[in-house]
């Protein structure tokens, strides 16, 4: 197996999930060498690459370790007449969502999907991208009731839209799975044909919580999903203290199970924690290890803008979960 | 193996070509199956492989050829279908299972199967056996992968290498 040609070996390695891949970068130089190639990125799995975030204006935390960075935010990929008026919404697998504001009318927007320049590649999360149809597209009663959803394909490159068959409250924010404004995350496949609704996770603290304050969750919105390991994990409130923050992972997507993996207090990552949750955001959890990615908010905007990260900076922590 | 062909294209009877290993032994196929090779396709098409002919294959043994060949022969009628959109549940768990049965064999052979799949371009062979290699070896650590691959032991220095790289990525090996 040594005289495998380079061919050959990348069509293996482009078999196995990621962590593997890293392992794999140890057997030998060649190996090493092959799976490092810029040439052959594309065609291995991917790990995640950074995330965007704003400040005043978005900005793009790159833990590639590459050099230069994965991301060029000046997005000179795209063609000039179109790079005016453009607010980044999300990115996933190599697509981007921007929401453009390049009508007369100030407040009219439109949607602009791009796809990456060739040589990077962002976190792998799924093959499409969502959008909820908001109170701007006419499709929220007004009351926080999502009536349907716009899905992106990359695939066939159409928007297309969806007519919600949920029968519960529920704000949709992103894609796939979303977090809705009742502590319960909403479900549908590409295609819009499966509909799905699954609860939060509930402790005993606070359900215990909810004997005194008339709800578990009373912050509603207070959360983050992500896909981890290939599964959807979930970064909530574990006590109504609001002192202490939990992952969760989705043990099967359809037997809506939650195994509680990691819980961690504010306290314990920095010392002059007053409003727990609220200073915190997890914004990201690593597609391939046991690890979530952390903005501290300050709350002062005239002094650092919201949020601030920096790896090296005081305001963020990269956390290792149990 | 070889069966004389009377060359006159009588329309009942499937199109047969010859193809030749390296060693010299003559194999007769259905043109369909040998298809499933884009190379081979290419020369077929083109009219060759036909009656006393053969196309050579001079770096493909026999053995391999031979290997070869049974999966063409049995993934034929399904390409033949245009990747068999009509096939049926039965037969779609037929083939997997042969799939799964065909690349249960000794490494050696695995090696050379995967070498002329992709030297006679058979995409879907290529890939089935690029499948069990990454199977092989996914768990395995990357001194177990050395070993299950057969690599000669790492030198000194490319020993500190896997080591350091191994501390930097210590989170690939929980």
């Amino acid at each position: 197996m040594d005289k495998l040609t380079d061919d050959l070996l990348i069509e293996i390695f482009s078999r196995v999930p990621y962590k593997c891949l890293r392992r794999f970068a140890c057997v030998s130089r060649r190996w090493r060498a092959l799976i490092a190639h810029p040439d052959n990125r594309r065609k291995l799995p991917q790990t995640l690459a950074g995330f965007f975030y704003y400040t005043t204006s978005p900005r793009f935390a790159d833990v590639s370790g590459t050099d230069p960075p994965f991301f060029d935010l000046s997005l000179a990929f795209l063609p000039d007449r179109e790079r005016e008026g453009l607010d980044l919404v999300d990115g996933c697998n190599g697509l981007l969502l921007f929401r453009c504001y390049r009508f007369a009318d100030a407040i009219e927007f439109d949607y602009l999907s791009s796809t990456l320049p060739q040589r990077s590649g962002l976190q792998c999360r799924s093959h499409g991208v969502g959008r909820t149809s908001d109170s701007e597209d006419n499709d929220d009663d007004g009351d926080g009731h999502v009536l349907g959803v716009t899905i992106y394909s990359s695939v066939t490159r159409v928007w297309s839209h969806k007519q919600s068959n949920w029968c519960v409250d529920v704000f949709v924010c992103g894609m796939l799975y979303v977090i809705t404004i009742c502590s319960s995350i909403g479900a549908v496949d590409v295609e819009g044909r499966t509909w799905r609704i699954i609860d939060f996770p509930c402790t005993e603290e606070s359900w215990r919580g909810h004997a005194v304050c008339g709800s578990p969750f009373f912050d509603t919105g207070a959360g983050l999903i992500d896909l981890s390991q290939g599964k959807l994990h979930l970064a909530n409130n574990y006590d109504v203290t609001g002192d202490q923050l939990a992952i969760w992972a989705l043990e099967d997507n359809n037997s809506k199970e939650w195994t509680l993996k990691h819980t961690v207090s504010f306290r314990h990552l920095l010392k002059h924690v007053q409003f727990g949750f609220h200073e915190f955001i997890v914004v990201a959890m690593h597609p391939d290890r046991n690890m979530s990615h952390w903005l501290m908010v300050n709350n002062n905007p005239t002094v650092t803008g919201w949020p601030n990260f920096s790896r090296s900076s005081s305001c963020s922590a990269i956390m290792y979960l149990a | 193996m070889a069966a004389p062909e009377s060359g006159d294209g009588n329309n009942g009877a499937a199109r047969m070509v010859t193809l030749i290993s390296s060693d010299n032994t003559r194999f007769e196929v259905e043109a369909a199956a040998a298809s499933l090779s884009q190379t081979l396709q290419l020369t077929i098409l083109d009219g060759g492989g036909g009656g006393g002919d053969g196309i050579p294959l001079p770096n493909v043994d026999s053995a391999t050829l031979s290997k070869v060949l049974e999966y063409c022969i049995k993934h034929a009628p399904a390409a033949a279908n245009g990747g068999a959109p009509n096939a049926t549940a039965v037969d779609r768990a037929e083939l997997e299972r042969f799939d799964n049965e065909f690349v249960n064999i000794d490494q050696s052979v695995l090696y050379s199967l995967i070498m002329a799949a992709h030297n006679l371009e058979i995409e879907g062979l290529q890939s089935l056996v690029a499948k069990k290699v990454a199977d092989m070896i996914k768990g395995k650590s990357p001194m177990e992968i050395r070993r299950t691959l057969g690599f000669p032991d790492p030198t000194p220095e490319e020993q500190a290498e896997m080591n350091a790289h191994m501390l930097e990525y210590g989170w690939a090996y929980e």
